[in-house]
């Protein structure tokens, strides 16, 4: 008698320690350490920081390690640890104008205040495959003075001293947390922008090219994009006064758009805007490019139909870890529904042919 | 870090009872609440990770995490069966991190997590049952904007659906919905009963169990309280029909358990047995006995 | 079982969830509560229902009675609930006289009846008419006591909009949900 999928329990058991066995691969070659990971694969554990939303080296390259450098998977391991977090107390929002900066580049002005600065990046670079590497003991030599001092204001607040750039007014309302309420829509532009810097690298990138063929086209010029350190400052109600408990590196980005203007106003440059956990500039990038094509209601815009202007769209897709789940769970078992499909379409075709015949 | 390499088996300790803090537990209580208070209506909740993927029941696993006590027997079945990959998985993780007895048989059961069905055996007043669900909201694959949906059922506007319906009826002569088909709930709400076979659609009817659907992706809890009136959609010309394989399963010789179909040679034959195992093992005892 | 309220005991909070999902799934039929530690003036069944689903979201109304230091500091300390009016209150708690008229809480919005009022009603020195209940939840048409029994009706008449209620006594709990239909048998004299 043949009899369905017993012994799942072994079966489980079985596959996981096959696994295992295969993410450590040859025993003779050196165990990857974490400190190999998250000092040699950055923008790997960058990318797994933000989209894991938890700011933990040592734990995003636990979990690259551990998923065998699936970065989504990756993700996944540090969102559902974060979950089980206590939540001691909320930070004051990050300054970002007072960012040591390790890049900050200006496409909009050729000299800007505190100066242009490449920084790491792969910009530049001709993409031929670096064989020196294939050295092991290879040590790179590079500029000494990495930080300066200089001063480096948002480049966007210079476009703002004109009136040219609209003015980003504080509502002084809290910004939603879309990890402790769900999303209704409309939302706010708080809940869209945590939703995007959580969101998934690919989805936004394919987005925002979008854009920038044409759909819900709108003109981005990068005013600002920097990567740099930010004190992270808490208010010690005890103390009365806030600490920096922490340094992280962050990749925030401001675009410079048109405006049209319209009967009341007129035109005006506008914003958009990303930020990013880590060294994470092409989201970042991407990040800025959709929130400015979701503000067109707000702006008096024309809906065009396009996708990267559709917020509950946007939002409800760019979740990697809630798309990836969905999406690999047609592997369950679905015998029951198949079941009755199979039935359906068999007692639809009969009819059909009896009602041919006649 | 430290905390995460102990031993597995101190999980138990590291996580609070049934793996959800009581914080999040607490929104999910009070979801759960106001959704049996409104039979059928889609309860907005802020889903939390879990250590298992969207779409494989973290909004089961989440109701279940915040509905267990310490007493409760456990039971856990996808498509029907207890040892179906998933269930194994899921009935794990509560054995870890409640520490509950679990058991197959669905009369013993006080509280059951299930995937696309509902058991055979007569639930009884105070089990619980509880349902993953992957897309809540019936009316999605009419009108997939939320802004829309919400708006249809704060107004009973459910013309779209009956127009669907419909629409197969004058094309096929039939109702082309053979799983998730989409239920009146207390005579309000159009109701999703989650892919279970619409076979199983007439046990929610009255029910003397606590029904609850957990969707962890779609962030949302409903459920249909015991003796609540679940009507499956129909025409006074089209009846709903409850359906299944015409056959009887090949272990038990059960005639009125919904069957799966299996293949059980090389040039195709077919064999059908029970989907729901643990009945179907009752049965088997049933007709030994008959034969002593 | 002394150490109540338990606001970190998870296993104490899950029995007291149960009987709260047994007395919302069978309005009309009293279940029982475990005593906890609590102010006083509430009973163990009030205190119990703020302690299991309160947190820093909800918004508290007290009634006057029920408005002091004690519960309030209890109540404050152990969940972080927000003590707000009428108007804005998830759960409200006080007598029964002490809280009407009605129409000052939240009965929800037709997108979202959930974003109503609980309220909980302690002790039972109220006016009390016999009535008959039926609808979700209830096998059996059931016969219980219910003060101003039109203020029922008029809620269920919102449906789904409109007030869940609980009755507590010491340690019995009871439920009418807006989901409830009331019929007057008759007044009592």
């Amino acid at each position: 008698m043949y009899v369905a999928v017993k012994g799942g329990e072994v079966a489980i058991d079985n596959a996981h320690s096959w696994m295992s066995e295969i993410r450590r691969g040859d025993t003779s070659i050196p165990n990857i350490s974490l400190d190999q990971i998250s000092e040699q694969l950055t923008l790997g554990v960058d990318r797994v920081m933000s989209e894991g939303s938890l700011y933990d080296k040592d734990l995003a390259a636990l979990a690259i390690k551990q998923s065998r450098g699936d970065l989504i998977e990756a993700i996944f391991l540090l969102r559902a640890y974060r979950t089980t977090l206590t939540r001691f107390s909320y930070s004051k929002p990050v300054n970002t104008a007072n960012m040591t900066c390790l890049r900050r580049i200006s496409a909009t002005f050729k000299d800007i205040p505190g100066g242009q600065k490449l920084g790491p990046t792969f910009d530049y670079t001709h993409r031929l495959l670096d064989f020196k590497l294939l050295a092991e003991n290879e040590a790179p030599i590079s500029p000494k003075k990495k930080y300066n001092d200089n001063k480096m204001p948002h480049v966007l607040s210079f476009l703002n001293q004109e009136d040219l750039m609209q003015n980003e007014k504080d509502n002084n309302l809290d910004p939603i947390d879309i990890t402790r309420e769900p999303i209704s829509y409309p939302t706010s532009r708080s809940a869209r922008l945590q939703a995007l810097s959580r969101g998934d690298e690919g989805f936004l990138l394919g987005l925002a090219y979008s854009t920038q063929r044409g759909y819900a086209r709108n003109h981005a010029f990068v005013g600002e994009l920097r990567i740099g350190i930010v004190d992270i400052e808490l208010y010690i109600p005890e103390l009365g006064f806030e600490i920096n408990v922490a340094e992280i590196i962050l990749t925030e980005c401001e675009t410079v758009n048109q405006f049209q203007g319209s009967k009341i106003e007129p035109p005006q440059f506008t914003r958009g805007y990303g930020l990013v956990f880590g060294q994470t500039e092409r989201k970042a990038l991407a990040m800025a490019l959709i929130d400015r094509a979701l503000r067109w209601k707000e702006l008096g815009e024309d809906y065009s139909g396009a996708p990267a202007q559709d917020e509950e769209f946007v939002i409800s897709h760019c979740d990697n870890i809630q798309a990836t789940g969905f999406l690999e769970h047609i592997k369950l078992p679905h015998y029951v529904d198949f079941q009755s499909e199979l039935e359906l379409i068999r007692k639809i075709r009969a009819d059909a042919k009896v009602n041919m015949k006649r | 870090m430290n905390e995460m390499s102990k031993n597995e088996n101190l999980d138990i300790q590291i996580y609070n009872f049934a793996y959800l803090d009581e914080n999040t537990k607490r929104m999910i209580r009070r979801a759960l609440l106001k959704a049996l208070c409104i039979p059928g209506y889609q309860v907005p909740f802020s889903s939390r990770e879990m250590p298992m993927p969207y779409g494989w029941g973290t909004g089961g696993i989440q109701v279940t995490s915040a509905c267990l006590i310490p007493k409760d027997v456990l039971k856990v079945i996808d498509q029907g069966a207890d040892d179906t990959t998933n269930a194994v998985s899921i009935r794990k993780f509560f054995q870890k991190t409640a520490n509950v007895a679990v058991t197959e048989k669905t009369s013993d059961a006080s509280l059951i997590q299930t995937r696309h069905r509902i058991p055979e055996t007569k639930l009884k007043e105070k089990q619980i049952l509880v349902y993953q669900v992957p897309i809540p909201e019936p009316l999605r694959f009419l009108e997939p904007r939320e802004v829309e949906t919400r708006k249809m059922h704060a107004l009973s506007e459910y013309g779209l659906m009956y127009v669907k319906l419909y629409e197969d009826i004058a094309k096929h002569g039939h109702i082309e919905t053979a799983y998730a088909y989409p239920v009146k709930t207390n005579g309000n709400y159009v109701t999703d009963p989650s892919p279970i076979p619409k076979f199983d659609n007439p046990k929610m009817n009255n029910s003397p169990a606590i029904q609850l659907f957990g969707a962890g992706r779609e962030q949302r809890i409903y459920a249909i309280p015991p003796y609540t009136n679940v009507k499956s959609l129909d025409f006074e010309d089209y009846p709903f029909e409850a359906m299944k394989a015409n056959f009887k399963c090949s272990i038990c010789g059960s005639s009125d358990s919904y069957l799966d179909e299996i293949i059980v040679s090389d040039d195709g034959k077919r064999s059908y047995i029970c989907s729901d195992t643990d009945y179907c093992k009752e049965q088997t005892k049933l007709n030994s006995k008959k034969e002593d | 079982m002394e150490n109540y309220p338990f606001s970190e005991n998870s296993i104490n909070s899950s029995i007291a969830f149960r009987s709260l999902v047994n007395a919302t799934s069978y309005p009309g039929r009293t279940f029982q509560i475990n005593k906890l530690n609590k102010p006083s003036v509430l009973s163990n069944a009030a205190a119990t229902i703020l302690i299991t689903l309160c947190d820093n979201e909800s918004n508290v109304y007290l009634s006057k009675e029920y408005n002091t230091d004690e519960v309030r500091n209890w109540l404050i300390f152990n969940t972080g609930a927000i003590i707000s009016n009428k108007k804005n209150a998830d759960f409200v708690i006080g007598t029964w006289k002490s809280l009407l008229p009605l129409n000052d809480f939240k009965i929800g919005v037709p997108e979202y009846p959930e974003r109503s009022a609980t309220l909980i009603i302690e002790e039972t020195k109220y006016k009390k008419v016999k009535c008959n209940i039926d609808g979700p939840g209830i096998k059996n048409k059931l016969n219980i006591d219910l003060p101003n029994p039109e203020l029922f009706i008029e809620n269920n008449n919102l449906y789904p909009l409109g007030l869940d209620f609980y009755f507590t006594n010491d340690l019995e709990i009871l439920s009418i949900p807006r989901s409830t239909k009331i019929n007057i048998i008759k007044s009592e004299l």
